[in-house]
């Protein structure tokens, strides 16, 4: 993500390299159970935040709350 | 069985050996805001020599890219910029760990990080909002990227109450990120 600011490190090159072999090597298959297991978490992580927000909403209210969030959602 | 996430392959095994972290990043501004589907997750960590080699054991080189000891220990030393990078091998999902260091903007927002529980209970540390904005800004003046025009948009659309406004506009002027901020009018 500083990757604009920061010189490159050796490091991060074979990190890069790792990625985009990883990435080829993967099926569509796993790629959508990845990306649904990224859906679940989300929506988890989303949900227990409000919950901590806002301890006067409903279950409910929460849910809409969470899927208005999954409407915008962009990648 | 609940297939591995960027919270269960990266953010557990810091909880398991106690270090000091907080996810910021897109994982952050999309649990505050709108919901944003990325492969990576940003960590900010606090770490001793200890703790720095007790990270490198919990990866097992056998399911992740992990860097060499010796690196992590540099990059740790870095006084500003340390970081490195985890990837799992099976599902290509990755984690930006970034060190402290001697950022006192990053320290103090480890102080002020908030408790979510994620599906599995497992805790994740969340940066606190004004620190993930901040952050955004910079990245956003640095590389010009829209995703993070549309992250900040949505963060400040989202969370009107941000806690600390005061201390939001005072770090954005230390920053040097005026002429960046002046497009979101807020």
């Amino acid at each position: 993500m500083v990757d604009s600011v920061i010189p490159p490190q050796q490091h991060h090159l074979d990190a890069e390299k790792v990625y985009v072999e990883t990435a080829r090597r993967l099926s569509a298959a796993q790629q959508l159970a990845t990306l649904h297991a990224l859906q679940q978490s989300a929506w988890a992580l989303k949900t227990s935040l409000l919950r901590s927000e806002h301890p006067d909403l409903s279950e409910e209210e929460i849910r809409k709350l969470v899927r208005d969030s999954f409407l915008y959602a962009a990648s | 069985m609940l297939p591995p996430d960027l919270v269960s392959l990266f953010v557990a095994p810091l909880n398991r050996i106690g270090v000091i972290y907080m996810v910021t990043g897109s994982v952050a501004s999309g649990t505050y805001s709108h919901v944003r589907f990325t492969n990576d997750i940003d960590l900010v960590a606090m770490l001793s020599d200890m703790e720095a080699t007790r990270l490198h054991a919990a990866f097992d080189t056998s399911e992740f890219y992990v860097p060499p000891l010796e690196v992590i220990e540099v990059e740790r030393q870095r006084p500003a910029h340390g970081h490195f990078n985890l990837i799992h091998l099976g599902t290509g999902l990755k984690a930006d760990l970034f060190f402290a260091g001697n950022d006192a903007l990053s320290q103090r927002a480890l102080e002020l990080r908030r408790q979510v529980v994620d599906q599995r209970g497992e805790t994740v540390w969340f940066a606190p909002p004004e620190y993930v904005i901040l952050r955004k800004l910079q990245y956003l003046r640095d590389s010009g990227s829209a995703k993070h025009v549309a992250d900040i948009r949505a963060m400040l659309q989202v969370r009107g109450d941000l806690r600390d406004r005061q201390f939001l506009l005072g770090e954005i002027e230390t920053l040097g990120l005026q002429d960046v901020w002046k497009q979101f009018g807020a």
